[in-house]
């Protein structure tokens, strides 16, 4: 559904992302993992339209929208939750759901409206008791869930998601990759970017590793836990991070029955 | 008691115009963060179009009106996209606040050039006649004020918070990054407030036109009066703009009414002073606050600019060298002017170690001024003084003026120290006026000696000039000393970031404290030589219009440069006595000049000028020698 082919962008006359190629196809969860500044914020921002891109294309279901300005692309159905929630704090958690549909405001009657706001709340119950609270008073977990229904609001095509676990707690962490895998469930489909490897390879249908801004590896979720190059690099296993490896390989056990029952259950 | 009450009646009349303004300042602050001074022109702007469009043209007054509010806010909707959308991506949140003052100056220059600067006044909407409800009287005027009022509050409530576009509008004042990505258009936005303010400001200036006379610079004072209001009240709230502007006006007419209207002024900032002191965020504070202390990475302000090494020092060599040779060539009324541009450099020499090099603004450098002209003034003439002790008396005054303010405000930055500055500004404006007894008030003080040491007496131009120069090359080599030791690192490290330069273990407010000073002093040497230059003394030189003049000369000369203000300077005070007839355009022009400088000079004149020079030096030094790579060190 998307294809990105040959994509160069960067800041200035810098590229911080080099010729990359990559595909997600409908109703999957493709994952983007890396290391910090390997490249995966420049990829998702240049998806978004906020950096432009020097070369190459971008499709959206066979249409190109890298000349597009972000507004478009969001009307053309790619949505960006951006890295740190970036919530608005003094608007109600309503309001930003409204502006999570606020290309399609003069489609969308306020009945209509509201309706989409239980369907997609549907997902995030705790979201439904805070709805006349500024956003800014909501926990950060809380924040990171209102950020990924205010993308869910525009009913988008692909969302892409920016680091949604970056400053959880763990046990949070888990809460959201398992509300990701609930959302690709009902055919939503995603882009993960991700530094929490293993989690997002979990969860992932394919995944691509990009290092120096280009993609050096790309398989399927299972393929690239089991293989050994990554299991190094991105997974830990050196004596520094033996503690955060344990940390990680313990959320992932942790995960990993919670996903299964929730596959038997729906 | 009936007396009281129409007092009051005619404080509410008033205070609804303070609040309509702190309305469209508080709308303008909420989707931008930023403080669009230049909101008050625009009601003058409509007032007077509205009489031209009656009186010149015959159109019936009511048609009148709406066509001026629709021409103002068409002409605020263009300068806006060609100023301020611009300006928003470019540059730092006190330069914008700037760029809106450079606004302000540009359209009142307009103004005066079309209108002139005689007062305009227009009849009643509806007849001459008070209404009399309840025994008190009340002007038919006064219940289309407080109506139209009502209904402006009424309709932006409604649309900022029951329409999307109020969503959206209020989604780009909270997170301008997020907006885009939920396809809100963010440029469209801020143009959009910027042309509600101008229609806000034009609605007021069209209703409140028979009650109060126009003039060109009536602008300034709204905008003045606007932002106490919406200070006092709370720039993110509504309710609190309105009730400031309310309480405001309440407030000022008592006190003119049965104290004095000197008093009044001086009362209305004051509290606005306590206001800031005491609830920087006003009597409504929200809940969650905005951070004024970051700024985005695209809008940091640029470094400061050098020549380099020994090429400064040349270059400054022959620069003194023609300015020595100078007084020979030019002609006497040249001469005179070049004087002044030396008198008022030094004033933005403090001003640029304050502004350029500590990165604080201040918008009351006049007020300094003022301190040094007066003190200087009254002592010589009435308290037989000579000129030199005079001089210092005026220095010590504003230094401990400098520091009492400094202490008062070290806790505000940005927005909220402009504010306080202006507000000292304005003060020791109310008081030269107003003291009449000392200060002669607006016909000012005559008869004052020219500036003597001993039995020297500096009396014609030409020794006038010397003595200037040598002050001048004394005070920018003490300074470079200055700014290439720590002391001038520190402030650089303020300027770019007050918290990291806290946690280097830099005394953040003695250095702003020490800045202020040094700027201070200058201020107020500039303001005792002024005087004794012209041997006369009046408010309006020295008021806060000359506080804006020091600082639009600093920005077109270079910030941060020392000596790059001189072209500043020079440009303004010069060109009108070059070009006569060209006179009357010089406050257009300081307007266009600021807002142009900011907006595609941000380096100034100097800034660019030694820019370039830098790259061709550094080109042909790279022909010669393919490989410099000389450690660049740094000079003037």
């Amino acid at each position: 559904m998307l294809v990105i082919k040959n994509l160069t962008a960067g800041y200035g006359a810098f590229p911080a992302i080099h010729g990359i190629s990559l595909k997600v196809t409908a109703g999957q969860i493709v994952a983007l993992i890396g290391a910090n500044g390997a490249g995966k914020s420049t990829l998702v921002r240049a998806l978004s339209g906020t950096v432009t891109a020097m070369s190459g294309t971008i499709e959206l279901g066979g249409k190109v929208i890298d000349g597009l300005t972000s507004g478009e692309r969001v009307s053309a159905g790619i949505v960006q939750v951006p890295e740190g929630r970036q919530v608005f704090p003094g608007l109600t958690v309503a309001e930003n759901l409204f502006l999570g549909a606020y290309v399609h405001r003069k489609r969308l009657s306020h009945n209509d409206l509201q309706q989409r706001i239980q369907e997609t709340c549907s997902s995030f119950p705790v979201l439904f008791e805070r709805m006349s609270t500024p956003a800014g008073n909501l926990s950060g977990g809380q924040q990171q869930m209102l950020a990924i229904a205010r993308g869910l609001m525009s009913q988008p095509r692909l969302l892409v998601l920016d680091e949604p676990s970056l400053g959880l707690s763990p046990s949070l962490v888990t809460e959201i990759f398992r509300l990701i895998a609930s959302l690709r469930k009902k055919g939503q489909s995603i882009l993960l970017s991700e530094q929490n490897a293993r989690l997002s390879l979990a969860v992932a249908d394919w995944a691509y590793v990009i290092e120096n801004g280009s993609i050096v590896l790309e398989g399927t979720g299972a393929e690239l836990l089991a293989c050994p190059d990554i299991a190094a690099r991105y997974l830990g296993g050196g004596v520094k991070e033996h503690t955060s490896e344990s940390r990680r390989a313990k959320l992932t056990s942790q995960l990993l029955p919670l996903l299964a029952r929730d596959a038997r259950q729906s | 008691m009936n007396e009281a009450i129409q007092i009051a009646i005619g404080g509410v009349l008033l205070g609804s115009i303070y609040a309509m303004l702190a309305l469209g300042f508080s709308l303008v602050y909420r989707i931008t963060g930023v403080i669009n001074l230049s909101q008050g022109a625009f009601c003058v702007l409509a007032a007077l179009t509205m009489y031209s469009l009656n009186v010149t043209f015959g159109m019936p007054l009511f048609f009148a009106a709406l066509a001026a509010i629709a021409f103002t806010t068409a002409i605020g909707i263009l300068i806006g996209a060609f100023t301020f959308v611009p300006g928003m991506t470019r540059l730092s949140n006190s330069n914008i606040l700037m760029l809106t003052l450079g606004l302000l100056t540009m359209i009142n220059g307009v103004m005066l050039l079309i209108w002139g600067s005689q007062p305009y006044s227009l009849p009643p909407f509806s007849g001459e006649a008070p209404v009399v409800l309840f025994g008190i009287r009340v002007p038919t005027q006064g219940l289309w004020i407080v109506g139209t009022t009502l209904v402006l509050i009424l309709c932006l409530w409604l649309i900022l918070f029951r329409t999307n576009l109020g969503k959206a509008l209020r989604a780009c004042a909270e997170n301008p990054a997020a907006a885009r990505l939920m396809g809100i258009d963010v440029k469209r936005m801020t143009l959009l407030s910027f042309g509600m303010s101008a229609l806000i400001g034009a609605i007021g200036g069209v209703v409140v036109c028979p009650i109060i006379s126009i003039e060109f610079v009536t602008g300034q004072e709204f905008t003045i009066s606007g932002f106490i209001a919406v200070t006092i009240g709370g720039l993110q709230s509504f309710g609190g703009a309105i009730l400031g502007g309310l309480a405001l006006g309440v407030l000022t007419q008592m006190t003119a009414g049965y104290v004095s209207s000197m008093f009044s002024n001086g009362l209305a900032l004051g509290l606005l002073l306590i206001m800031l002191l005491w609830r920087p965020n006003g009597l409504f504070a929200p809940a969650l606050r905005k951070r004024e202390d970051v700024r985005e990475a695209a809008r940091v302000q640029v470094g400061i600019v050098r020549l380099q090494g020994r090429q400064g020092w040349i270059l400054a060599a022959i620069a003194l060298l023609i300015a020595i040779l100078v007084p020979h060539i030019v002609s006497y009324g040249m001469l005179s002017s070049l004087v002044i541009t030396g008198i008022l450099f030094l004033a933005v020499i403090g001003l640029d170690v304050l502004m350029g090099w500590a990165g604080q603004i201040n918008l009351g450098q006049a007020g300094f001024m003022a301190i040094g002209g007066y003190s200087a003034a009254i002592l010589v003439t009435r308290y037989d003084w000579t000129p030199i002790p005079s001089t210092l008396f005026g220095m010590a005054l504003s230094l401990l003026c400098a520091i009492v303010l400094s202490l008062v405000v070290m806790r505000l930055r940005g927005l909220y120290l402009a504010l306080a500055t202006l507000a000292f500004g304005l003060m020791i404006d109310s008081m030269t006026v107003g003291l009449t007894e000392f200060t002669g008030g607006p016909s000012g003080i005559v008869g004052i000696p020219s500036f003597a040491i001993g039995s020297y007496v500096f009396a014609t131009p030409t020794q006038m000039y010397y003595f200037v120069l040598a002050l001048i090359v004394t005070i920018v080599l003490l300074l470079i000393g200055a700014m290439r030791s720590s002391f001038g690192r520190a402030l650089q490290a303020v300027r770019t970031d007050q918290m990291a330069a806290a946690a280097l273990g830099i005394n953040v407010p003695v250095h702003k404290m020490a800045a202020f000073a040094i700027s201070a002093l200058l201020g107020s040497l500039s303001g005792s030589l002024y005087a004794f230059f012209f041997h006369y003394l009046s408010p309006e030189m020295v008021g806060s219009v000359r506080s804006f003049e020091l600082v639009a000369m600093l920005i077109i000369g270079g910030e941060g440069t020392l000596v790059g203000s001189v072209l500043g300077v020079a440009l303004l005070t010069l060109l009108p006595t070059i070009f006569q007839p060209l006179a009357a355009f010089k406050t257009f022009a300081e307007g266009v000049l600021l807002v142009f400088s900011f907006l595609y000079m941000p380096q100034g004149l100097f800034g660019t000028a030694v820019i370039r020079f830098n790259r061709w030096t550094h080109q042909a030094a790279s022909r010669i020698t393919p490989s410099v790579s000389a450690v660049n060190r740094g000079s003037v």
